[in-house]
């Protein structure tokens, strides 16, 4: 199809090609904007056939396409340029201040050189008298100018300590990354020496499933540990409902499914949050009676009519904390309402809870919420105006579509046995599936898909690699030929460069490395590696660990995903490999490690375990780009200036 | 509608718009438009500097695919992306429930 927002004119209005901007970026507004023009135009033009008059409208509702293309140039740009001119302007700043204490120096010397090496005498005693005092302090390896060192102790209320994971991020972002790590048995963990400042620590304990949000202030002399008052067991309350829909809206087919958001809760005045997604949903019957928690949500079809599924789990619903925020809707049965399993429709949800809701507290003597709602609020009144939910008509002949898809390789081969997977509906809050399909031996595969419902389809190779998803809408071409990647065995050396800071020799160190293989594209279409391989087979997951050697040459992929600790040394397997498939890989992360030479089982035969201390932290978002296997020379990676240092600092008291 | 009735929501409606799954510029307006009755009409140029600024908060992440021979931008939520839409709606709710109170309205449902 041709492009119909060709003929817009979007790149008038943009800057001059600046050195610092991406190579894509100019292409990625274009692109962006012009299809959004197209979309518009080609649905303007079935209500206005003058094409003038439909080019003119598009305009009216979009605005300028060139000011908008400029205006997303800029705010692309803005933090780099304006980070260059400041720089500029901080450099000409230093020049005028370097040139003036310069002539006043000068000034100074030339005026009286006598009476400056007196000063300069007498300021040489009292640097050896401060030196002096300093001297006890000095020998520690705290006496680092600008540093401090981080040490967090997690403990429960008696004072016992916890075990937690602990995520430390600087408030101004360096080059220090995300160091993370796990307590010790004592609750402690130390983050070594780190530049004075401001920082962020996020506080995980697993076992309980929360978290606490920590700031630290990094100063001269602060070696204190930073002690955390955790909990040793989360509170609990118990959700009672206390919930009498009005007699019209009882009748009605609907259920009712409140949905319980948790507030946080304090622990010796710190505050803690439960992690991840914290939403507990309990299902209520028509009369308002509570059926249970929402075990599942999964999709499913009733008569062409998309739909959702409900799991509950009877009994008591507990959640963690001692107050709550609570929304209710009511959704339209389509069947049931059996005790455990109801489906509901997904298109005629309505909001009934009252702001009011918020913020519900316990009962500090039951430790219960109740959540009231008397028939006679005002906020069932718009439930009640929408009943009864219009049943939405789907005629037969109109209710599925066909595609066929063929699959062929780059020499328009065709290709056996490629997964086609399926999701769709695009105004919901989970996925509508359909069973995977198999390309046969003509590489075809032939689908029905819901008429007007945007589907999402994936492929997957029979070697594990999967596409991006292709959207599928009711205008889209009923055959289609899809080009896949023919992924060839591994044959491309990797080699690595790491750029350490003056002074310090990487050769002894080990670095475990964690890189991902970017993906691959064909005909427009991405192709992404396997998340996970076997250990025993030569291909390479999505993301993978390389010991590397500090003189870049590699030892060999380490299996599983066994952290490395400071102490004591940890046995890691590792997989022989030096050949790797052709394409880009990038850095995710890297630790700096040290062999334990005298525990090593296996040092001349095939080197399949070896023992390893970790020497620096992790380091995350590491600077070492992208890089092509078999590309020209090495893969230079630039070591973290603090990581690095911390090495070196190890590896000397070694 | 007045217009500048609607500073300050765009986004959260943005971000509702695209938290139901992946989807496109051009497809956030007309879902905006569709779910308030043709109420809300945003002007369709406004939406991308604020959608580019949601991806640079790391709320919402893209990725391109390719629509009848040209590419086209997906916008899905992240984790992050759905946290600051939780807060936004309370927020608003909040709001919405003190103007209402303010002018003697009654509240009527909203989000779902």
């Amino acid at each position: 199809m041709a492009d119909d927002s060709a003929d817009f004119d979007l790149l008038s209005s943009l800057p001059a090609p600046h050195d610092e901007e991406p190579a894509a970026l100019r292409q990625d507004i274009l692109d962006e904007l012009a299809d959004h023009l197209a979309c518009s135009l080609q649905r303007e033009q079935v209500r206005t056939p003058d094409v003038r008059q439909a080019r003119f409208n598009v305009l009216q509702r979009f605005g300028n396409p060139a000011s908008i293309a400029r205006k997303l140039w800029w705010d692309a740009m803005w933090e780099k340029i304006m980070t260059q001119r400041l720089m500029l302007a901080a450099c000409l700043g230093m020049l005028l201040v370097s040139t003036g204490m310069a002539v006043v120096m000068w000034q100074a010397l030339d005026s009286s050189r006598a009476a400056q090496s007196a000063l300069l005498e007498r300021q040489q005693e009292f640097f050896d008298a401060m030196l002096a005092k300093l001297e006890p302090r000095s020998s520690s390896q705290n006496a680092r100018e600008g540093w401090a060192p981080l040490d967090v102790q997690l403990v429960d209320p008696s004072g016992q300590p916890v075990s937690g994971l602990v995520t430390v991020t600087a408030h101004k972002k360096g080059d220090l990354g995300t160091l993370q790590d796990q307590t010790n048995k004592q609750g402690t963990i130390g983050f070594g020496m780190l530049p004075w400042g401001q920082y962020d620590l996020i506080v995980f304990l697993k076992s309980l499933n929360v978290q606490h949000r920590h700031t630290v202030f990094l100063r001269p002399g602060n070696s204190v540990p930073e002690k955390i008052v955790c909990p040793a067991a989360v509170p609990v309350s118990t959700l009672q409902f206390d919930v009498h829909p009005p007699e019209s809206t009882r009748r009605a087919p609907i259920a009712l499914i409140c949905e319980v958001f948790p507030g946080n809760f304090q622990i010796d005045e710190s505050s803690w949050e439960v992690a991840g997604d914290p939403v507990t949903r309990v299902l209520l019957n028509g009369q308002g009676q509570p059926i249970g928690k929402v075990a599942s949500r999964t999709g499913t079809d009733v008569n062409g009519e998309l739909a959702k599924q409900i799991e509950v789990e009877a009994g008591p619903v507990q959640i963690i904390g001692d107050q709550v925020a609570v929304g209710m809707q009511a959704w339209r049965i389509l069947s049931g309402p059996e005790a455990k399993s109801v489906v509901l429709a997904m298109n005629d949800v309505r909001q009934v809870a009252p702001p009011s809701l918020q913020n519900l507290k316990a009962d500090p003597a039951t430790r219960e919420i109740t959540v009231a709602l008397p028939a006679e609020s005002p906020t069932w009144s718009a439930l009640q105006v929408q009943l009864p939910i219009p049943v939405p008509m789907v005629s037969p002949q109109q209710k599925t579509r066909t595609h066929v898809l063929t699959f062929v390789d780059e020499q328009q081969q065709p290709v056996q046995g490629v997964k086609v997977t399926f999701r769709g509906q695009k105004h919901s809050s989970f996925l509508y599936s359909q069973p995977a399909q198999t390309s046969d031996a003509a590489g075809q595969v032939e689908f029905s898909l819901h008429a007007e419902e945007t589907t999402y389809v994936q492929f997957i190779l029979p070697t594990g690699e999967s596409s991006a998803f292709l959207m599928f809408a009711l205008d889209s071409p009923r055959e289609r030929t899809i080009v896949v990647p023919s992924f060839q065995p591994p044959q491309q050396a990797l080699t690595f460069d790491f750029i350490v800071p003056d002074g310090q020799t990487p050769s002894d160190w080990l670095f475990d490395l964690e890189i991902e293989r970017l993906p691959v594209t064909v005909d427009g279409l991405a192709w992404t590696a396997p998340e996970k391989a076997g250990e025993s087979e030569t291909m390479l997951p999505h993301t993978f660990r390389l010991l590397v050697k500090g003189d870049g040459r590699g030892i060999g992929r380490i299996l599983g995903d066994q952290p490395v600790s400071f102490s004591p040394a940890v046995e890691l397997k590792l997989q022989e490999v030096s050949q790797f498939p052709d394409g880009e890989y990038a850095l995710r992360a890297m630790r700096i490690c040290q062999e334990q030479k005298d525990q090593m089982l296996n040092p001349e035969g095939d080197m399949t375990v070896i023992f390893l201390t970790r020497m620096a932290k992790t380091v995350e978002g590491t600077s070492g780009g992208r890089w092509r296997a078999g590309g020209q020379g090495n893969w230079p990676i630039e070591v973290p200036r603090l990581l690095a240092e911390r090495a070196w600092h190890d590896a000397k008291d070694e | 509608m007045d217009i500048r009735l609607l500073n300050g929501t765009v986004e959260m409606m943005m971000l509702e718009a695209i938290s139901h799954g992946p989807t496109y510029g051009y497809e956030i307006v007309q879902t905006v438009l569709s779910r308030s009755n043709g109420q809300l009409e945003l002007k369709e140029g406004s939406l991308y500097p604020a959608l580019h600024r949601l991806e640079r908060q790391e709320l919402l992440e893209a990725y391109w695919s390719e629509h009848e021979g040209r590419r086209r931008k997906y916008y899905r939520i992240t984790t992050a992306g759905r946290k600051s839409l939780a807060a936004r709606r309370k927020e608003w709710q909040v709001f919405a429930q003190g103007v209402n109170e303010v002018l003697g309205l009654e509240m009527s449902g909203g989000w779902c």
